[in-house]
């Protein structure tokens, strides 16, 4: 599609360059951590070394010798201000600091207010804390046995470590079909714990200013307006209430979903400067991020799939036990306890499905959070990819193939699934189509049935997902009520130049750009005219903010809505100027002209002096709008991705030859900034699939609490990766578009997870938990006795 | 976290003699980095404390270490050790067999074999810092031992004048940083395409 802008204008498909790059590849970005107040103080945390105990005894008074450390705060301390524990998004308790026992290795146990930071970290190391160690409860299906430790002791008549049970789908229909299936496939996959690991870690400035009763917050949130009115529910009883509290998310250095949630150190942080009067910074090293901060996944999955002997798909069931560590703490906007885990009919034509999940307390960190997907969507596709590959080899039939003939057509859109959702566009045989032209597919598998026969093993692994992005409708979704809508505040200024306002918060997706292309777009002011602003509860309207990809199909779409407000409003101050009727005006990105004789006009920039100068009598003066845009449904982002690797056979290490990926996003804002986003997506995809993993020994002891262990790819690691596109718009946008931040994130792990088992097939592998770490395929080519 | 490290050196002195030595807790706690014996329980049993610093983190264990089994026939040793960190942040357990083989010229090899589950602050530290850590103690250890050993050759003296590190003179920090360097040796070497020779 053409864009409609000139380059200079720099509407939507132009790959404008990022306003934002300037000041951070010059150093010159503002993160939490760059913030220095005067008179700051610094808070650092003690923390469990184990994962399950009482603690007998805090004693404080080696650390509060130490010169410049001036409180140590415990559990009992918040405790008198009802404190100590705090709601959960998903409506459970979790601690800020404990009273009597921790529940996790690294859990806040004290923490040291000192006068500079490395005093307190001397100060927190000097804390001496005494532990009664109390059995370790680490594997979900153990804690779910009669007999297990109970957990959450503070809850009156828990007797279990169950959390709830959630089912969705019709299980009579299910059953049925599977009891008439001609062939049934069955798998247990496990989808492990990972982090986020974004670049700059969580952290705040707290600084309450006794005199106004006003408390600002410097934090590193996704979601600054949804943290507002949370602090103000929670702390109201104290007296904070929502107009005296202003969050402001400044640069944020990557986000993921980590960025969503209330950590303890956040709110000691402001109990710190309420009781001080003086600011107080929290910053997390690199280690209590890994070890302490939401994790992501974490699912136990058993899938079945039915399908007829023609390779006709016909149900799906799965079983879940969700391990959400020992508070239900998901950053998860939906009605749903799973999130959005029933997309797991993926991009297929499912007569029936039913699906349950049950979530349970382990003693670990709580959670969960998205990582990079709008809520356990990367679970569900990656279960229907694997399982869908899995029923192909079962029935002998070419995966790709097997796709083709059960995808959803094109003319079945909208498409309700099986499970309850409607798709609202898609193309899913065209971009599947496309990829396997673009990396050769036919030549690939001759080129790996000649390989085999040599004894090599070569891999293709096919990944068709559809997304579910745009949180979203107000029937599905809420945050403690609260609709997710999001919102736009335009000013046109006299001279013709903007400033924009959104209720999200860019974390690295490039809003100063893509927000103003937009604004570019409707009303033909150039983007490099239009200030974006975002994450200052006190300017910005109020939104939900960015995570779930939701930015460009809610807030996005506001900015659109907001700025055709002013449209209108410009057509009738046009019509005055041009003493014509507005019916006889024509819009073109810009300017309106009078219909026949287009030498009549008033360019948008006259128009915005006049509203200010020269506006009809009985009108308002001045040129903006705001708006609050409840989408009408969810977008429904897809793509294939086809990917090779080859296997060495003597240390297993498995190498990404090609990755080739096709994304359909809708129609396109920035071309750049989405290429950008699916590089980054597939580098976020890769990691899962072969480096990345949180597990835990018995006693509750984390692997993979450092970037020791805790392995991500670096530049060494990550193929080439080759992207094309398709596009099919939505429906119901007002752009079209779609949202791209999570796709590639979401897509990546089955294609490389499929070519692995693809690659190991004819050995009788039929399915390998992620990450698939040379350690895995070595001790499986042995148990194969596949030599060198 | 438990881990077995399996570790082999060779000492230029008799097995009689190293027998002596490896069976004696004083003279292998004055070889040890940071390790110190407090007070003898029986002929077997003895305590003391072990103090290990990596980068920003100190444990200092207190505990117990006790003889298992003897079998100078065989020159076998099996040593089972287990100790608290003195400001609760976890404990170590340790199993370690020891095995004399002596070699051509009157070496000894010394080939010993440690089971090792460790809890709390430094099990957070997590695995791949810990080897390297272990690594690290064990060829000071081995280098300390053999300086021993060496030195007094032909003296059976048990008043022998400790040539090994006081506990408190050991450099904890330059032990944990050695460690380090290692660590991200490798991922040096990772980033630059190499293969990773740790």
């Amino acid at each position: 599609m053409a864009p409609k802008t000139s380059a200079e204008v720099g509407g939507m498909g132009h790959s404008v360059k990022r306003k934002e790059d300037p000041r951070f590849i010059r150093g010159k970005g503002t993160y939490v951590d760059d913030i220095q107040l005067p008179g700051m103080l610094y808070l650092d945390i003690v923390r469990s070394p184990f994962a399950h105990a009482k603690i007998t005894k805090i004693d404080a008074s080696k650390a509060l010798a130490i010169p410049g450390v001036l409180a140590v705060i415990t559990g009992q301390d918040l405790a008198k201000y009802n404190l100590h524990w705090m709601p959960t998004l998903m409506s459970d308790t979790q601690m800020v600091l404990p009273v009597d026992k921790v529940m996790y290795q690294a859990q806040e146990v004290a923490a040291v207010l000192a006068t500079e930071r490395y005093i307190a970290a001397d100060g927190a190391a000097a804390v001496e804390v005494e532990y009664d160690p109390l059995p370790v409860v680490v594997d979900p299906k153990k804690a779910l046995e009669p007999g297990a430790p109970v957990l959450r002791t503070d809850k009156k008549d828990k007797k279990d470590n169950h959390i709830w049970h959630w089912e969705w789908g019709d299980k009579g229909a299910a059953d049925r079909a599977f009891r008439d299936a001609e062939v049934t496939v069955k798998e247990d996959i496990y989808i492990p714990r990972i982090h986020v690991a974004s670049i700059e870690t969580c952290g705040c400035i707290a600084d309450f200013d006794r005199v106004q009763g006003r408390l600002t917050v410097w934090m590193t949130t996704q979601a600054p307006h949804a943290i507002r009115t949370v602090f103000a529910l929670v702390a109201g009883h104290v007296g904070l209430a929502e107009h005296k509290i202003r969050i402001i998310s400044p640069d944020i250095g990557g986000g993921f979903g980590g960025k969503v949630p209330v950590y303890p150190g956040y709110v000691i942080a402001v109990a710190a400067s309420v009781l001080t009067g003086k600011p107080v910074k929290w910053m997390e090293d690199r280690m209590e991020n890994l070890q302490a901060d939401s994790f992501a996944r974490d699912y136990h999955i058993t899938a079945e799939l039915a399908a007829k002997k023609d390779g006709t798909l016909t149900a799906l069931r799965i079983k879940t036990i969700a391990d959400h560590g020992y508070a239900d703490a998901a950053a998860n906007p939906s009605k749903f306890p799973a999130g959005l885990f029933h997309i797991c009919t993926g991009s297929y034509d499912f007569k029936a499905a039913h699906v349950e999940v049950d979530g349970v307390y382990t003693n670990k960190p709580p959670g969960g959070i998205a990582y990079r997907c709008s809520f356990r969507v990367t679970e569900a596709v990656l279960t229907i990819e694997r399982m869908a590959d899995v029923m192909a080899h079962q029935l002998g039939v070419d995966p790709a193939e097997f796709r083709l003939k059960n995808f959803i057509r094109p003319e079945q859109f909208p498409y309700k699934s099986a499970l309850g959702w409607e798709y609202d566009s898609g193309n899913y045989a065209g971009a599947l189509r496309k990829a396997m032209d673009k990396i050769g597919y036919a030549e690939l598998r001759q080129e790996q049935a000649e390989k085999r026969k040599r004894g090599e093993l070569m891999g293709i692994g096919i990944s068709s997902f559809t997304e579910i992005v745009g949180a979203g409708p107000s029937k599905q979704f809420d945050i403690l009520g609260i609709k997710m809508f999001d919102s736009a505040e335009i000013r046109i200024h006299p001279t013709g130049k903007a400033t924009a306002r959104f209720g999200t918060k860019s974390q690295g997706q490039g809003h100063e750009t893509t927000y103003a292309q937009i604004i570019a777009e409707e009303l033909g002011i150039p983007a490099a005219d239009v200030q974006v602003e975002e994450g200052d509860t006190d300017t910005a309207p109020y939104g939900l903010g960015t995570y779930a990809s939701r930015s460009t199909p809610v807030a996005g779409a506001a900015g659109a809505m907001a700025a055709r407000k002013i449209r209108d409003k410009a057509r009738k101050i046009a019509a005055y100027l041009l003493e014509a009727a507005e019916d006889d005006l024509v819009w073109e990105p810009g300017k309106f002209s009078v219909k026949g004789s287009p030498q009549r006009a008033k360019t948008i920039q006259e128009i915005a002096f006049a509203a200010y100068t020269n506006h009809p009598q009985g009108m308002e003066a001045g040129l903006e709008a705001v708006s609050y845009y409840d989408p009408p449904n969810l977008t429904y982002p897809f793509g294939s991705y086809i990917c090779v690797v080859d296997i060495d056979k003597g240390t297993g290490e498995v190498k990404v030859r090609r990755f080739v990926a096709v994304d359909d996003c809708g129609n396109i804002i920035n071309p750049m900034i989405v290429e950008g986003q699916i590089h980054g997506g597939l580098t976020m995809g890769l990691a899962p699939a072969l480096f990345e993993e949180i597990s835990y020994d018995e006693e509750g002891n984390i692997h993979g609490g450092s970037f020791m262990d805790y392995l991500l790819p670096t530049a060494v690691e990550t193929p080439n990766w080759e992207t094309d596109k398709t596009t099919t718009p939505s429906p119901h946008h007002p752009l079209g578009a779609k949202g791209v931040g999570e796709s590639a994130t979401v897509g990546a792990p089955a294609a490389i997870a499929n070519a692995v088992v693809d690659a190991l097939w004819h050995l009788g592998v039929r399915h390998i938990d992620i990450p698939i770490t040379p350690a895995k395929v070595w001790k499986l080519l042995r148990e194969k006795n596949v030599s060198e | 976290m438990g881990m077995t490290i399996e570790q082999k050196f060779s000492v230029n002195a008799s097995p009689d003699r190293v027998w002596a030595f490896l069976t004696d807790p004083y003279q292998v706690a004055e070889c040890l980095p940071g390790a110190a014996i407090t007070s003898k329980i029986d002929d077997r049993t003895y305590e003391g404390t072990v103090t290990v610093k990596v980068g920003p983190v100190t444990a200092a264990y207190k505990g117990q270490v006790r003889f298992e089994r003897l079998d100078p026939e065989r020159l076998e040793a099996e040593v089972v050790g287990r100790g608290q960190d003195v400001k609760g942040k976890g404990g170590a357990e340790m199993r370690m067999l020891s095995r004399l083989v002596p070699t051509d010229g009157g070496q000894t090899a010394v080939v010993i074999r440690s089971d090792v589950n460790i809890s709390g602050i430094l099990a957070q530290m997590g695995r791949g810092m810990i080897e390297s850590v272990s690594t690290q103690i064990f060829r000071q250890f081995a280098s300390a031992a053999r300086r021993k050993l060496e030195a007094s050759a032909d003296s059976t003296s048990e008043g022998a004048p400790p040539v090994g590190a006081d506990p408190k003179a050991v450099n904890a920090l330059s032990l944990g940083a050695k460690a380090v360097g290692e660590t991200v040796g490798r991922a040096v070497r990772r980033l630059l395409g190499g293969t990773d020779g740790g």
